[in-house]
């Protein structure tokens, strides 16, 4: 009979194997399938030969709508950063009646079905559009501030955890030790606030970066994004390039984390736990 | 002076050439400048488009820019810009989109007489509102090998699909998907309904009690080339797409008035409030021009509307599981959206189906 703590290890390997294996398997899946071309209505796995075809012949409207989805996405989380900070910061810091009220409307976007959202702006973009003389649908402008909608949430969920859980008695610290209120701010809550920043940041970038149901309603001849072309391609006809293209992104993904984790380091991401 | 006699035949021999040459380019370009915004579908039927249609605008100088999505997405486009500038110009829509089109006021009446090509098709396919461009053969589409290796007759009607044999291997159209109506519709009628009255096809429904319902072609392809479904109530040009990789049948079953199968056809039509009407025509007649036609079938999966593309395709033994011809057409149940109400069909899938 093995010993308790060795049962227990031996457990714990094999939900982190059997986690591992479902989260990973259908990127595995993609990637593999994506080394066999010829066939264009369905996935061949495991592929038939391997080739390189269906990197080859990836259309260029794939790469156009990638760079789209990569300028909406960087934008968005800019904004949704210059929004939810401030506002996770007042909220929590604040003085203000009605805070819970106050989260719970910048939480708000969350709770609204995205293709309920997508259709509002739809809608909305038309109704304001002539009143300022701008187009909105099917603009690049429309598209970042329908995904700064969906994003913004996140960001000051994350941001709203770390502050409930920051030491404030370090900035008084600094304070007493005579730090102004911006050197305060500088040299100490911003850093102890940077991986929940960073966290908000990345949060934001993929939840535009995979966003559908919004992006469907108000995409235009010139405004498709990389999400988009993907879903319009597959109801119609399966492609093969689809899948190198979606491993492509897939290898560019883990790269940016990798990355992340070379310049921040991931483990602040795991101590920050998330939007709650 | 013979060189410069020869000198002046020479200079007025490159000025006529110039003159000939900036001539022909001037009547090549007859939509420089004009740019026409097309809702369509995209993946594969993008770029049959592209080839067919878009390639050949061009070489006139004009753009084709496309506002992709489904009908259902850009007819909500559509409404949501109702009043102002339309996000297309020319729309490719469906025939259960048509009596919102209608209704709504949203299209143009086109000027028949610029689209020469409509000679090649059937009166009945277009008239001063719409032009039909394809047609789509709905039936039971089953795996040959799986049903013969189980036994299994191949099925003649909806409720054969309710075979004990064919447990866990039965797709069938999820309400969402463009294949849905004429599947309700067919399986309506043959339990003793109609458009009007689909519960006795929602009971069918319940009765063959589906593995699973297919939402797209692509995602209804890679279950019949797994062999996680042996048949499903889709369109004919599923058996085209698969050939070299499942051996399918189809079968049109009785629906009503002596017909079998259900027709359900693409339509293009003009948005109201869209400029550049000659390009537009142009390019709807670019539509029903032979090779588009016959790529509709070879390359899209899609049954084609002119006459000389069915009459080639259907002397090709490849293409003997699909009717080809005008008068197979007639024998085949178009679908009365007169009678259809879309959202109570959903609401009523919604109780009785369920998930």
């Amino acid at each position: 009979m093995l010993h308790y703590r060795t049962r227990r290890r031996l457990f714990s390997t094999l939900v982190l194997i059997v986690a591992y294996v479902t989260l990973l398997s259908p990127i595995a899946f993609v990637m593999i399938a994506s080394f066999d071309y010829g066939q264009r209505a369905y996935v061949v796995f495991p592929p038939d030969r391997f080739t390189l075809d269906s990197y080859w012949r990836i259309p260029m409207r794939y790469w156009d709508s990638l760079w789209i989805s990569v300028r909406v996405a960087l934008l968005c989380m800019l904004i949704s950063c210059a929004i939810g900070i401030p506002a996770a910061i007042g909220i929590v810091r604040s003085n203000l009646p009605g805070k819970a009220a106050l989260l719970a409307v910048f939480r708000a976007p969350m709770q609204i079905p995205a293709v309920v959202s997508g259709v509002a702006f739809l809608h909305l973009y038309y109704l304001i559009g002539p009143l300022l003389g701008l187009q909105f649908v099917g603009s690049f402008v429309g598209m970042v501030i329908a995904h700064v909608f969906a994003a913004t949430p996140y960001v000051v969920g994350t941001l709203v955890s770390v502050l409930q859980r920051f030491n404030y008695e370090l900035e008084e610290a600094a304070l007493v030790l005579g730090a102004s209120r911006w050197g305060t701010f500088r040299q100490v809550t911003l850093p102890m606030l940077k991986p929940g920043i960073f966290a908000g940041a990345l949060y934001a970038f993929m939840i535009s970066f995979a966003e559908v149901p919004i992006s469907v309603f108000l995409a235009g001849s010139r405004m498709v994004t990389f999400p988009v072309e993907v879903f319009n391609s597959m109801l119609f006809d399966f492609e093969p390039s689809i899948l190198a293209i979606s491993s492509i992104v897939t290898i560019l993904s883990l790269t940016l984390v990798w990355l992340s984790q070379w310049a921040v380091g991931l483990d602040k991401f795991v101590q920050v736990g998330g939007a709650d | 002076m013979s060189t410069l006699r020869q000198f002046a035949a020479t200079m007025g021999l490159v000025c006529m050439v110039g003159i000939a040459a900036s001539a022909g380019s001037a009547s090549a370009g007859q939509f420089d400048g004009v740019t026409v915004r097309f809702g369509t579908f995209g993946g594969k039927w993008r770029d049959i488009v592209d080839s067919y249609v878009t390639k050949p605008f061009e070489k006139e100088g004009g753009k084709i820019e496309y506002v992709l999505g489904q009908p259902a997405n850009n007819m909500a486009k559509l409404i949501a810009a109702r009043g102002q500038e339309p996000p297309f110009d020319l729309l490719e829509t469906m025939d259960n989109f048509l009596p919102q089109l209608s209704a709504g006021n949203f299209t143009e009446k086109l000027d028949l007489t610029q689209l020469p090509n409509l000679s090649q098709l059937d009166k009945s396919m277009y008239d001063s509102g719409k032009v039909m461009i394809w047609i789509t053969e709905e039936g039971i589409i089953y795996n040959r090998k799986k049903f013969a290796e189980a036994g299994i007759p191949a099925p003649k009607r909806y409720l054969d699909l309710a075979d004990p044999r064919l447990k866990n291997k039965v797709s069938l159209p999820d309400i969402s998907a463009g294949g849905a109506i004429p599947a309700i519709v067919g399986m309506s009628y043959e339990g003793g309904g109609s458009e009007a009255d689909i519960g006795p096809g929602l009971e069918i429904v319940k009765k063959i009690a589906p593995a699973n319902f297919w939402s797209s072609s692509s995602n209804l392809q890679t279950l019949l080339v797994n062999g996680d479904v042996w048949a499903a109530a889709a369109q004919a040009g599923n058996v085209q797409r698969l050939k070299d990789k499942v051996d399918l049948g189809i079968v049109f079953p009785p629906v009503a008035h002596g017909k079998g199968g259900v027709l359900k056809q693409g339509y293009l039509v003009k948005i109201k409030g869209a400029k550049n009407a000659q390009a537009i025509d142009w390019i709807i007649n670019q539509f029903l021009t032979k090779p588009m036609q016959v790529a509709v079938l070879t390359e899209g999966g899609q049954v084609p509307v002119h006459k000389g593309a069915l009459a080639e395709l259907q002397a090709n033994p490849e293409y003997s599981f699909l009717r080809l011809s005008a008068e197979d057409f007639a024998k085949m149940y178009s679908v009365d959206f007169s009678k259809v109400n879309e959202a109570a069909y959903v609401q009523r899938w919604n109780r009785t189906i369920g998930r």
